[in-house]
């Protein structure tokens, strides 16, 4: 079979337009988004995340870790978005509601230009079950795999 | 589900009230905001800052939406093709037949390997979740590029990648930007995917960089309101792009070639079909769940073979796994008790007090007993290729009918179209029986089998004089697989004058969007004709409207309801059997005391409405993307007739306020954390079968 589908490959290949030629214009990076509770339940939570220097642009939002933030990725406001702003948010009604640090977003972002950008979060609210607010904290990381044989 | 709605309440408040407290942008300063940690690089971060902040509420997506059909007069229903599997019927209801050759044992190989619908259906609003499965049954990196349809007025605001056990939500971004983003990752060796809009029903998906033997899913959400007409609601899914015709010269148009002949029909949106003895592994399931509300007295599915159960107001229902083919349009139509929807009024707020509503207006009950004045019929019929066989058979027999309903004082005219036009007369014919007889063998004479120039056939339609003393109809029978919708819409709205179209689908994949908005343009009439449905009864429906006068001039006063924005802009005529929806936005709080008037033969009619504002809660955040979607499509139409307008800034800023699909935005998501080795891999177009009864000789090959 394999055989088979290689040799039709490049028939159904001439679906394919001419390759393309400029070089790309940006480059992408995957950046996790950390909350910690702080050992109170974390049922939902909002941050605004933006780049203090450098031009970034998010193209993707993932879901959180393994858990209560897994079955589904953040949403984001598009009023927001349009205003060059990034607000995510989400709510979880999993029983086992994270108490201690958890990522909750992985921001899948476009970088234009060279300068490596720093980046600024503000969380916005956070609150248990009954809606009571709490304290956390909010970090990011370096979720960019490096290809293999790049240099990270 | 009522736990999360129930903290969802919870929890909105909290949030709304932290966006009240105000929150700053903070994009390219010098110095992080107040509130922000700054990050070198890419560190940690400290927040603490207590709160401004956003809008939970407006992040988490509505659950339902408006369509434009309720704006329409929808006279028939599609009673659609089932058919009676065949002993020797491998794939039973398929157009595509599977020839058992040698060397065609296998499907042909596609990167689209399978397709779930699930709609929830609550009243006469839908939520309708398309899961797409893309793989790479390849040895090498591919792209998977698919042009599909969803109905036109469908309002798409989820996007969701789904990566083994990853799901990358896809974010709205103009259109042009959306596309560069793409093709840079694609270039960069990056999974990533891109959902277009070519037609208000045409979609293209593209998925980047799938690596052998990977799979890659793509969840698109979208809303709509179902249609409704004498008691019936009808929901449909469209499963295939029937394959249009392009006038010559234009290369806007979405063309049709075989499988592999990438680039052949020169036009800028391009769908490959299957040839008929081919078929693809391609499949779909399809399952609705339906509250409506009130107890269904009657529940039909005319097109597919399905498992239903129903029980009150509930019902379920299954596509079966035998007639599992995507080849034509899935209609679902339901009966509720009484002649009237419980409640034709859906209200919300949102969380910032800004208020939408959606208002059923039904025609006056005193209508039924007044008679109608005399008509002039004017029948269109398309001659094209697309069109051989069962359509035409089909649309000539509606023909037959309606002349047949017609009465002494009426008058009617044929014109035929393909690669140009011709009509009967050159003026109307009074409905006598030696002029019928006439048409009857008119209609017999072979005629076209070529291409679908609409124009010519819109031409010599509404270009002879009206007769002011009847009521004109111009009927158009068409599958409506053309490619310059826009054109044609420009042009019927410049020559239509005081006429009402009819436009009258005959297929099993036909082009709505076209048909639909036909029809809308001067308060006009559509009906769907399946391939295997009687069309006796679509015209003698046709005819019982128009059978009575319509309340005319039809204008709103609301009362204390503070109503703006509100569409369609003109209210279409009010006709027998035929409500209509409005949507807008409104202010104000307590009863409001609406007056709809209007007129019925002259005479002055007033039904008052009352409507309680302060039941309007957030219950259906769906609403707010609802009026946009509608305001979206009303611009939209208004370009393609108003060349001096701007409409490009208000659609895509409506668009990405409300996270909503648009021939503007479009939906863009990257996985960012891995490139795959190489730099992008080969498009791949996913081959798809004619529609049900639609020949593939004269519509794809040759051309």
């Amino acid at each position: 079979m394999n055989r088979f589908l290689l040799a039709i490959l490049p028939l159904v290949c001439l679906a394919a337009g001419p390759v393309d030629a400029p070089a790309p214009s940006s480059r992408f990076a995957a950046i996790d988004v950390m909350i910690d509770p702080k050992g109170q339940p974390l049922a939902a939570w909002q941050i605004e995340f933006a780049a203090e220097t450098g031009q970034v642009s998010l193209v993707g939002v993932e879901s959180g870790e393994p858990g209560a933030y897994a079955k589904r990725p953040p949403y984001y406001d598009p009023a927001a978005l349009a205003g060059n702003r990034i607000i995510l948010g989400d709510y979880s009604l999993d029983p086992a509601i994270p108490k201690t640090k958890i990522r909750v977003a992985r921001l899948m972002l476009e970088i234009r230009g060279a300068a490596k950008p720093q980046y600024v979060t503000k969380l916005i609210t956070a609150a248990d079950p009954d809606g009571k607010a709490i304290p956390a904290n909010v970090s990011v990381n370096d979720a960019s795999q490096p290809r293999s044989g790049d240099k990270k | 589900m009522t736990l999360a709605r129930t903290l969802v309440l919870i929890l909105l408040p909290l949030l709304a009230v932290a966006l009240m407290s105000g929150c700053s942008a903070a994009s390219a300063k010098s110095s992080p905001p107040a509130g922000y940690v700054a990050h070198a690089g890419i560190s940690a971060i400290g927040p603490e800052a207590a709160a401004p902040a956003a809008v939970l509420s407006s992040l988490i997506p509505g659950q339902t939406t408006p369509s434009r059909e309720e704006e329409l007069w929808v006279v028939a229903k599609y009673e659609g093709d089932a058919q009676q599997p065949a002993a020797n019927d491998e794939i039973p209801g398929s157009g595509a037949l599977v020839a058992r050759l040698p060397d065609q044992q296998n499907p042909v190989p596609v990167p689209l390997k399978h397709t779930d619908v699930r709609a929830d259906i609550a009243g006469y609003i839908a939520t309708v979740n398309v899961a797409q499965r893309y793989h790479n049954p390849f040895a090498s990196k591919i792209e998977a590029v698919y042009v599909f349809p969803l109905p036109h007025n469908a309002a798409v605001n989820e996007f969701v990648m789904t990566i083994g056990d990853r799901k990358i939500r896809g974010i709205i971004r103009e259109r042009a930007e959306a596309e560069r983003i793409y093709t840079d990752a694609k270039r960069q060796g990056y999974v990533a995917s891109l959902l277009t809009q070519e037609r208000p029903n045409i979609f293209t998906q593209s998925v980047a960089n799938i690596e052998p033997g990977k799979a890659i899913d793509i969840h698109i959400t979208y809303f709509h309101t179902l249609a409704y007409g004498d008691g019936w609601y009808e929901w449909h899914f469209p499963m295939v792009v029937g394959p249009r015709f392009n006038p010559p010269d234009s290369s806007s148009g979405i063309g049709a070639v075989p499988r592999g002949a990438y680039g052949a029909s020169g036009q800028k949106t391009e769908v490959q079909y299957l040839k008929p003895n081919e078929r693809s592994g391609h499949d779909i399931s399809l399952a609705i769940h339906l509250d409506a509300g009130v107890k269904i007295e009657q529940l039909d599915v005319p097109t597919h073979r399905t498992d239903s159960r129903v029980e009150d107001a509930h019902a379920d229902v299954t596509l079966a796994a035998s007639d599992a083919i995507p080849n034509k349009d899935f209609v679902l139509r339901y009966r509720v008790a009484g002649d009237r929807l419980k409640s034709g009024l859906f209200a919300t707020r949102d969380e910032k007090g800004a208020g939408y509503f959606t208002l059923m207006l039904y025609p006056p009950q005193s209508l039924r007993n007044l008679p109608r004045k005399p008509l002039e019929l004017v029948y269109v019929l398309d001659c094209s290729g697309s069109m051989d066989g069962r359509p035409i058979a089909q649309a000539k027999g509606a023909i037959r009918q309606a002349l047949a309903r017609m009465g002494p004082d009426d008058t009617f005219q044929i014109v035929k179209f393909s690669n140009d036009a011709q009509w009967m007369s050159d003026r109307p014919l009074a409905a006598s029986r030696q002029n019928i007889a006439k048409a009857l063998k008119y209609l017999d004479q072979p005629y076209g089998g070529g291409g679908t120039m609409m124009i010519e056939g819109i031409r010599k339609s509404l270009d002879f004089p009206h007769d002011e003393s009847r009521l004109r109809f111009v009927c158009f029978l068409t599958d409506g697989f053309i490619g310059n919708e826009a054109d044609i819409l420009g042009e019927i709205h410049q020559r239509l004058g005081s006429s009402r179209i009819f436009s009258f689908g005959v297929g099993s994949s036909v082009n709505r969007y076209l048909l639909d908005h036909m029809a809308k343009m001067r308060r006009g009439a559509v009906a769907y004709l399946g391939l295997n449905q009687k069309p006796e009864p679509v015209m003698d429906a046709f005819f019982e409207r128009i059978s009575h006068p319509a309340l005319t001039d039809v204008a709103i006063d609301w009362g204390g309801l503070r109503a703006t924005d509100v569409f369609p802009a003109q209210i279409p005529d009010l006709f027998v059997g035929r409500p209509v929806i409005v949507t807008g936005r409104f202010t104000g709080n307590g009863i409001a005391n609406i007056r709809v008037k209007g007129k019925v033969a002259n005479e002055n009619e007033v039904t008052p409405l009352t409507l309680n504002l302060d039941t309007a809660g957030a219950k259906n955040p769906a609403l707010g993307p609802i009026w946009a979607r509608m305001k979206i499509a009303d611009l939209a139409d208004r370009a393609t007739w108003d060349a001096s307008g701007n409409f490009t800034a208000p659609i895509k800023s409506l668009a990405l306020e409300h996270n909503l699909m648009s021939a503007f935005t479009a939906f863009v998501a990257v996985d960012a954390t891995r490139q795959t080795e190489g730099t992008h891999g080969t498009s791949v177009a996913v081959p798809v079968p004619v529609p049900d009864g639609v020949p593939y000789e004269t519509t794809v090959a040759p051309k």
